[in-house]
């Protein structure tokens, strides 16, 4: 290659700018969009990755429901591989904005080291009650504004915080909310408006809430080898937060134990206090009742009494009575003698009597004496001898048994003596007492006239003291002074009783509201004990980072980028190839009488080549470093711009993969200079003679149409000339069918990709999922709480259904997935989810069968009748038979009736779970605020918030899609251009021609263009075609674990593609247009090339 | 009564960058209806641009040109393509077939755009190409494509028929047999035709013989015995 060549080849590009430029364009295009593309993900990761690591985001994050200590951290500190842990609390409050009341603001502690936030204006909280807020809703104009807590916020959660209201100082992002999602929450109506940071003076709970870790993880951001370096840690974290969690649990138990026993105590002691005072007061109360009565009855006598004197003071009733009185008396003195006289009379008769008896008993008495103490003087005699004889000898024995029968002969003697006297006495006695039954009638009759005198005297001294008292008083002043006293006397009584009572009835009411204060201490205590029972273990949670909403979208998007870098680029540079190739040729075509030239003036092939080579070449390699060096900063640029709208990650960093950019230019420079190499040697094998002779034009042919007699037959004469150009140029129907079938398919695609996303939402939550909440609950609840529970939810809820969900693990052939695992005991799933497989029902599964869903069966490759294992949490397992597969889009789902865990776990799981359906017209916030109040509801998650979470994706891809349209155009643009372009020159003389006979100008535009806008037909129909396959082959590619993207293109987009296409075309017939209106007949047919 | 075509005082100047080259300078002629025409002059003489101004392809610079009392030199460029369109028959050097259609094909071409065209296959039969009438024109000899090309012209029933060397790319008999045609055309139908050649030769067969050079008419010959082709030589 010497001077003249590249000379030659200057001069050549001057004169041929335009088409120097298109190969340029389309190489730059090609390049740069597979470059930019290809780079995307890969810088948005590594932005993320630099910005997590700024930011220092954490891997692992542990959460326990009875709250985190000190301890704890520095226990979690000494795990292996553990680089930094920080305990942070998080909480959340109601408050009300300008606009809006009881929105909920989560609050967290401003971390020293792990999750720090950026502060982007303002300054840092210095104070307790100074606040850092979110970019989201604050601006910097709000800096100074006081956030208050509602007023609505319950006690708990103003006690978690030290003060009730925060002053903006500052704004920050946090790497824990890298886009809008906020979380949710279990106040209101769940969804989260914004966050704040506040310093953790500002809470005033004693405990973390949440612990970060940072460890030293493998991998790369998003990569498996980091996920599984995460998930290795997990296993001893959980291990020692269990441990931790038993350790936190007695605490926790243990105070509040001591707690809920003072306040017993105190309770019982005041119960103490009240139960005496209670029984005072009844005792107070009956003698109160007593004492009344008392008086009354008193006062009634007095009454009565008084009515009596009244009646005994008529006048001469005294008198009367006195005479009647004396009367009486004297007749009881007559009496009285008489008795006297009588009782003279018997005394002397009963001492007559007695003389005959009385001196023979004293007789007999003093002998019955005098013998009994002999007798008991011989016995004592023959008692002491009878002892003498047991000790005495032989000799002695005969004396001494001789003495013992006197003295026993003595004793006899003494004893029938006695005897006689005492039956001599008998006799006696008995003489006297029937004297005295002689006498008793007379001694009776003495008697009975004795008391009735002495009954008489009182009688008569009564009515005498009556009568004196009656005088007295008659005497004194009269009645009605006693009246008058009487009447006082009630008066007083009334007043006292009146008093007792009013006094009686306030310490009533003071009773009463102490038993009230009693009765509520005790339900306090009655809550605060069930509380401590129901207080399980504490829950933990070892989260990594999927668990950030935030972290999991972004992959989820950026994946959706890859997906399209990975179609669209290959195909771009497929069409580009094919354009240069067509350009190249027709530029060998046009010079070839230049290159016979040369070729006969004895240039070698080499020398001849050179030039096109050089010119292919520099364009091709101008064209890929301009691409490339343009390109991997402005597509990345663009959807970073798109994503951008929807996450906060700050600075954009741009990586170049030199390798994948030079692999790319060696391609495209190589396959150029091949393509124009082959060009060139095409023509450099003729003869330099025949090169200097003009090449024949393409003789014209029959085409096959020609046979379809009745088809061909119906066109006109222009449309019969049309069909012909058109199957005339093969290649340039060709490159047109591919070049505006790409674009049209590019269109497609990107169109189809928003429909499939916009399908996966409308296909969930209008055909399959019809239910509004996802309530977690706090506990299993029977037939009769669950009853309660409905009426308690009466208005809010339209229908509920109770089930257990949870998760497990499915494990067929060699793959294992997470599916949320639902278990209930009646399948009336009606009205909540449509178990659907295309358009027949889903039986329910029996006994040991299950029911997946169909992304699920997709992944896994799981027919109808395949045998399945699923492990849940606690590795239960369980083997179940496929019996129905549903279409479901969100998330992967199974189902099994609750025999079938009872059989095959050996014990029933809870129901605490249940679905929500909200009444027709509701606002299903506000709705979802009242559930969350009802009792036993834990959480209230709405199937609204994921809705809009993926419709959210659908912006971020809006730029995406845009920049594809643009591409596409491009696209479909240099492609026409370059070829029609190329045609007119090539039928240049043609065109005059028919300019020549009189067409004019627009009928030689359609002339040329009929044949653009068929042939552009063609392509877009086959676009469409290529559409379905491409927009197939993205949605393949695009792994978003939990969403089924069922390829989807509306018949919108079909239209919209097609539209978009020709709109392409006919501003390339526009502006070519002016071509053919420039073209001069004279010349064209003057001159032979 | 004027001529049937008339060029008075008609000038041309191609601006060529700073280049002012006058194509035409001054040049008067007229040709009466039905005559054979034959301007003749050397290679740069002006004689195409003469042709491309009185077949409405080109404008002038001042001067005007009239054909059957129509004023060509005053038409807009539409009034002009309407002109070609159905008062001009073209017959060219290299014949200037579209490639892609059939002998007949390339005469309907013409003719469907005309308001009172000859039927084809007449045309066609006429110009002796009766049963080549569906071969494309790579198919042809030159002299048969320059017959298409003629009944192309013929077609249209123009009202002048203007043929730029004709017979420049033909051989000898062949270029003559073509000359014959043309003669024929416009004896029977009285068809008037321009003839631009550089051959002096053909001089002898014209009605009107116009000589042309640097630009200027240099002579203007009535030839009342025109002599028959077959004694033409050259």
């Amino acid at each position: 290659m010497n001077n003249s060549t590249v000379k030659l080849c200057i001069r050549e590009i001057k004169g041929s700018l335009s088409r120097y430029l298109a190969i340029f364009a389309i190489i730059a295009l090609g390049a740069g969009l597979f470059i930019g593309l290809r780079m995307s993900r890969p810088d948005f990761l590594e932005s993320f990755t630099n910005y997590a690591e700024e930011y220092n985001f954490y891997d692992i994050r542990l959460i326990s429901t009875l709250g985190l200590t000190d301890d704890d951290v520095t226990a979690v500190k000494s795990v292996d591989g553990v680089v930094n842990a920080e305990g942070v609390i998080s909480s959340d409050f109601l408050y009300n904005s300008g606009e809006e009341d009881n929105l909920i603001m989560v609050v967290h502690s401003i971390p020293q080291d792990i999750n720090r936030v950026n502060l982007k204006c303002g300054r840092m909280p210095e104070k307790g009650n100074e606040c850092l807020g979110d970019t989201e809703i604050f601006t910097e104009d709000d800096i100074g504004t006081v956030i208050k807590l509602s007023p609505d916020n319950s006690k708990q959660t103003f006690d978690t915080f030290a003060y009730d209201e925060y002053t903006l100082v500052g704004l920050c992002d946090s790497v824990l909310y890298i886009n809008y999602e906020r979380g949710t929450s279990t106040l209101g109506n769940g969804s989260v408006e914004g966050y704040i940071y506040v310093p953790s003076e500002g809470f005033e709970l004693d405990c973390y809430t949440d612990i970060y870790v940072t460890v030293d993880a493998d991998g790369y951001i998003y990569s498996d080898e980091y996920k599984d370096s995460i998930e290795s840690y997990k296993k001893p974290f959980e291990a020692l937060m269990q441990k931790r969690a038993e350790i936190r649990y007695n605490d926790v138990i243990g105070s509040a134990t001591e707690q809920l026993t003072e306040a017993r105590s105190q309770y019982e002691a005041g119960l103490k206090q009240y139960e005496p005072a209670k029984a005072e007061y009844d005792k107070g109360y009956a003698e109160f009742v007593s004492q009344k009565e008392a008086a009354e009855k008193q006062l009634t006598d007095a009454e009565k009494q008084l009515e009596q004197a009244e009646a005994l003071a008529a006048p001469g009733a005294i008198e009367e009575k006195q005479t009647e009185l004396d009367a009486a008396r004297a007749e009881l003195d007559a009496a009285q003698k008489e008795y006297d006289r009588g009782a003279a009379e018997f005394e002397l008769m009963r001492s007559a009597a007695y003389i005959t008896v009385n001196p023979r008993i004293t007789y007999y008495e003093n002998l019955i004496s005098q013998r009994e103490a002999r007798l008991a003087q011989l016995d004592t005699e023959l008692s002491q001898l009878n002892e003498q004889l047991k000790n005495a000898a032989a000799l002695e024995k005969t004396v001494i048994q001789g003495r013992i029968a006197i003295a026993q002969a003595q004793r006899d003697t003494c004893a029938s003596e006695l005897k006689s006297a005492q039956d001599s006495m008998r006799g006696v006695l008995e003489e006297k007492e029937k004297i005295d039954a002689g006498l008793a009638p007379y001694e009776n009759e003495l008697k009975q006239g004795k008391a009735q005198i002495d009954e008489g005297y009182v009688r008569v001294n009564e009515g005498q003291k009556q009568l004196d008292e009656l005088k007295a008083m008659l005497a004194g002043g009269g009645i009605e002074k006693a009246k008058a006293e009487l009447e006082q006397g009630r008066a007083e009584a009334n007043e006292k009783f009146a008093a007792a009572e009013k006094e009686l009835k306030s310490a009533k009411a003071q009773l009463d509201a102490a038993k009230a204060e009693l009765d509520e201490g005790k339900r306090q205590l009655d809550d605060a004990e069930k509380q401590i029972k129901n207080m399980n273990n504490a829950d933990i949670y070892v989260l990594g980072r999927d668990a950030n909403i935030g972290y999991v979208c972004f992959e989820s998007d950026t994946e959706v980028v890859d997906s399209i870098a990975g179609v669209f680029p290959v195909f771009f540079f497929l069409v580009a190839a094919l354009v240069c190739l067509t350009t190249m040729t027709r530029m060998i075509a046009d010079e070839r009488t230049q290159v016979g030239i040369m070729k006969a003036l004895g240039y070698s092939s080499s020398a001849i080549m050179g030039k096109f080579l050089l010119y292919s070449g520099s364009a091709t390699l101008f064209g890929c470093i301009f691409g490339i060096a343009l390109g991997a900063f402005l597509f990345p640029a663009i959807v970073w711009f798109g994503y951008g709208l929807l996450y906060n990650i700050s600075g954009l960093t741009f990586r170049m993969n030199w390798g994948t950019a030079l692999v790319l230019t060696a391609v495209n420079v190589v396959g150029m200079l091949a393509v124009t190499w082959y060009c060139c040697y095409r023509e450099l094998k003729c003869p330099p003679s025949e090169l200097i002779r003009p090449k024949a034009p393409e003789a014209g042919k029959r085409i096959l149409l020609e046979r379809i007699k009745p088809l061909w037959n119906r066109l006109n004469f222009m449309q019969k000339v049309s069909a012909r150009n058109i199957m005339r140029y093969k290649k340039r129907m060709f490159m047109i069918v591919v070049g505006v079938g790409g674009c049209t398919a590019l269109v497609l695609t990107a169109f189809g990709l928003n429909d499939t996303i916009n399908h996966v939402v409308s296909g969930q939550y209008d055909e399959v999922c019809h239910y509004d909440y996802e309530l977690n609950l706090a506990y299993d609840m029977n037939s009769e709480e669950q009853q309660l529970f409905l009426e308690e939810c009466e208005y809010c809820a339209d229908a509920v259904k109770f089930l257990y969900c949870g998760t497990a693990d499915v494990k067929f052939g060699e793959s294992t997935k997470t599916v949320s695992f639902s278990a209930t005991d009646s399948f009336d799933f009606e009205g909540f989810i449509d178990f659907k497989d295309g358009n027949e029902e889903v039986s329910f599964p029996g006994l040991n069968e299950t029911i997946i869903n169909c992304n699920l069966a997709r992944l896994m490759g799981i027919e109808i009748g395949d045998e399945i294992e699923v492990v849940n949490a606690d590795m239960n397992s369980m083997r179940l038979k496929v019996t129905g597969i549903f279409d479901n889009y969100v998330n992967h789902w199974m189902f099994v009736s609750m025999e079938t865990c009872t059989q095959q776990w050996g014990f029933t799981p809870e129901m605490k779970s249940a679905y929500i359906c909200a009444p027709n017209g509701v606002d299903i916030y506000e709705n979802a605020e009242r559930i969350s109040e009802i009792d036993g509801v834990r959480s209230v998650s709405l199937c609204a918030d994921t809705r809009a979470r993926i419709e959210n994706m659908l912006e971020g891809l809006a730029v995406v899609i845009g920049a594809i349209v643009i591409c596409a155009g491009l696209l479909a643009f240099i492609v026409l251009y370059n070829l029609t372009n190329i045609n007119i020159s090539e039928r240049i003389r043609e065109i005059a021609t028919i300019k020549v006979l009189g067409f004019y100008k627009s009928e030689t535009a359609s002339y040329v263009f009929r044949e653009n806008m068929v042939l552009t037909g063609m392509g877009a129909l086959f676009g469409l075609l290529l559409g379905i396959a491409f927009h197939a082959f993205v949605m393949n590619r695009i792994k978003v674990d939990m969403l089924y993207f069922e390829p989807y293109i509306s018949p919108w987009s079909f239209v919209i593609a097609i539209v978009i296409t020709f709109v392409f075309s006919l501003i390339v017939n526009r502006i070519m247009r002016r071509r053919i209106d420039n073209i001069d007949m004279a010349g064209a047919l003057k001159s032979i090339e | 009564m004027s001529a049937y075509v008339e060029f008075k005082n008609v000038k041309k100047v191609y601006q060529m960058g700073e280049v002012q080259i006058e194509a035409l300078k001054d040049a008067s002629f007229e040709i009466e209806k039905g005559e054979i025409c034959v301007i003749v002059g050397a290679s740069g003489a002006g004689k195409t641009t003469l042709l491309n101004i009185l077949g409405g392809m080109d404008s002038l610079t001042s001067g005007s040109v009239k054909l059957d009392g129509q004023e060509i030199s005053s038409f807009n460029e539409k009034q002009l393509t309407t002109y070609r369109r159905y008062d001009v028959g073209f017959v060219f050097q290299f014949y200037n077939l579209v490639q892609n259609l059939t002998a007949i094909e390339n005469v309907e071409l013409a003719a469907q755009i005309c308001r009172d065209p000859m039927d084809a296959a007449v045309v066609i039969e006429m110009v002796g190409l009766g049963d080549r009438a569906n071969n494309f024109p790579a198919q042809l000899s030159g002299g048969e494509q320059q017959r298409v090309a003629i009944a192309r012209a013929l077609a249209k029933n123009p009202k002048l028929m203007l043929c730029d060397e004709p017979t420049g790319a033909l051989d000898y008999n062949t270029g003559k047999a073509i000359l014959q045609l043309l003669q024929d055309c416009s004896r029977k139908n009285g068809m008037t035709v321009v003839i631009i050649t550089h051959n002096q030769a053909l001089t002898a067969m014209a009605d009107r013989v116009i000589s042309v050079k640097s630009g200027m008419i240099t002579g203007m010959i009535k030839n009342d015995n025109p002599v028959p082709i077959e004694n033409i030589e050259w």
